[in-house]
């Protein structure tokens, strides 16, 4: 027995390599529309603006928000205009079933659309956009992780999360696949997440991170914007970018062309 | 069966031991059987507060470790009937108070007293733990000053999730914000948060506010409670507080800016 188990140990020790869940944060270039010479000077255009961004740097291509979803793509063009600006396409994002074959045989990774959930394992599927998504580093934690996957699995459905305290320093509320309601003010050093929407009917003073599966359909609204950190969708604020504008007004925050766009109420 | 009051604030030097001190001398002036517990192992204040280190023999640890049954630790005040002190050690490690040994000296004590205050250490960790886990009630010390209400608001948060009440899921600990060191003077050039800020952020009744006065470190210094000081602003503040806990409704004093009389203005300070 205990032989075994001594095995099983050395070969655990001697693995040559173990499998992590990371999150990255990556660019993505999501085409518009399909116009070979016009993408291939506009992208020349954009690397020459800030060539240390675009260093050799790994991409993904969303195809989500084509025109003509369904027209046909020169992969093996878009590829080389993107090497030759020294970007490294290393997957494609969204588009159709005849699409991502195309780019798979031509190395490129697939990864579901942001918007739509598709029928693939739930495991490739988390893994895969988790890497995609810009995800903030507070929800980088594995009980997020693992719940993901549970919710991927099973059929979603919007479950709210009302909480009457405050929400004091140190405290952490989590709204996992639904919208979070907080009828109390949320103190400094306190974080509230939710996969969806988040209400507060009191001052937001902590850290509110909205969106987290759902980042199109994320808002965040507070009675009084103190807060130190907000973020939809992995795109964030601190407090100094708010403190201008908007500090201690009513307001409704959500993602506008991936940008947070904060309104007074 | 005694209620259990824990003086609390997770940040240190805001007036904790002082608020134990004046608190538990006035509900024994008032005829409550009372004793202050000081839970700061290795830092032990309370004794100087009170004026009795040098009668302390046995302590909270070593009737925890029964080296001592309880009466023989106890110390009776020599100025208030009805109030006793169970020291802290000095020389112990603050790993010496165990959730069991805590739990059998408050039983023993609820039989005999009608309030037993737990003096908490500053900080989040099992000193500071313990002198909440079993507690009824919570009276948490803030200064008008941004870092001791996070603090402050941090273990309003572990006194909701963390004490016996809220893991048995009875009625919750009774909160109190008591608000020291205020200066309303300072706090109308902005120096200081208001009254009004504090309650905003913190959200728990009011129990009093004491204001900074010299007589508080003078008391302190020659070891008299502060409220037994009654010319003292502070100390009737404290007694104010100590009515109000007592259920009674007593007006807010000291807290508007003092106006000069006329000579004053004219001889300036």
């Amino acid at each position: 027995m205990t032989e075994v188990i001594d095995k099983e140990v050395k070969e655990a020790v001697n693995q040559s390599f173990q499998i992590k869940g990371g999150m990255v944060t990556l660019m993505v270039l999501e085409l518009l529309y399909i116009d070979y010479r016009r993408f291939a000077q506009e992208l020349q255009k954009k690397v020459a603006s800030a060539p240390n961004l675009f260093n050799e740097t790994p991409i993904i291509i969303s195809l989500e928000k084509l025109d003509h979803p369904s027209e046909y793509l020169d992969f093996e063009r878009l590829i080389e205009i993107c090497r030759s600006n020294d970007l490294v396409p290393i997957a494609v994002r969204g588009g159709t079933e005849g699409q991502s074959q195309q780019a798979q045989v031509l190395g490129l990774g697939k990864i579901p659309s942001a918007t739509k959930s598709s029928g693939k394992s739930a495991q490739e599927q988390l893994l895969r956009d988790t890497s995609a998504r810009s995800i903030n580093e507070s929800v980088e934690t594995s009980a997020a992780n693992s719940e993901t996957l549970t919710l991927e699995t099973t059929p979603k459905f919007q479950s709210t999360k009302i909480v009457r305290q405050p929400v004091r320093s140190g405290q952490r509320v989590y709204a996992r696949g639904g919208d979070l309601i907080v009828l109390a003010s949320v103190g400094d050093g306190a974080e509230v997440l939710a996969d969806g929407n988040i209400h507060i009917y009191g001052s937001l003073r902590g850290r509110a991170i909205a969106g987290i599966e759902d980042k199109d359909n994320a808002h965040i609204f507070c009675q009084s914007l103190e807060a130190s950190l907000v973020s939809i969708g992995g795109v964030y604020m601190l407090d100094e970018d708010m403190r201008a504008n908007h500090w201690k007004d009513s307001v409704h925050i959500h993602l506008d062309n991936e940008n947070l766009h904060i309104e007074k109420l | 069966m005694a209620k259990i009051i824990v003086i609390t604030s997770g940040k240190g030097g805001v007036g904790k031991t002082t608020s134990a001190a004046a608190i538990g001398t006035g509900l024994a002036q008032q005829g409550h059987k009372t004793v202050i517990i000081d839970f700061d192992v290795g830092l032990r204040n309370l004794d100087l507060i009170m004026d009795c280190e040098r009668r302390v023999v046995y302590d909270f640890v070593n009737v925890i470790e029964n080296d001592a049954t309880i009466n023989q630790a106890l110390i009776k005040d020599k100025r208030v009937d009805n109030l006793f002190i169970l020291p802290a050690s000095q020389t112990k490690d603050k790993d010496a108070l165990t959730i069991d040994g805590v739990e059998r000296i408050l039983s023993e004590l609820s039989e005999s007293f009608d309030y037993i205050l737990c003096d908490s250490p500053a900080g989040i960790e099992q000193g500071a733990y313990l002198a909440l886990y079993f507690a009824d009630a919570a009276v948490i010390v803030t200064n008008p000053e941004v870092s001791s209400v996070r603090d402050s608001d941090r273990i309003i948060g572990l006194l909701q999730s963390k004490s016996r009440r809220a893991e048995k899921g009875d009625t919750p600990v009774e909160e109190h914000l008591l608000l020291t060191r205020y200066n309303p003077e300072r706090v109308e050039k902005g120096e200081m948060l208001s009254i009004e800020d504090v309650k905003d952020i913190l959200a728990i009744p009011l129990l009093g506010v004491i204001p900074e006065s010299k007589s508080v470190l003078a008391a302190s210094n020659k070891g008299i409670p502060v409220i037994l000081n009654d010319q003292s602003r502070a100390g009737k503040a404290y007694a104010d507080a100590v009515s109000r806990f007592l259920g009674k409704d007593v007006e807010h004093r000291f807290i508007e800016p003092e106006k000069k009389g006329l000579l004053r203005r004219v001889f300036g300070r």
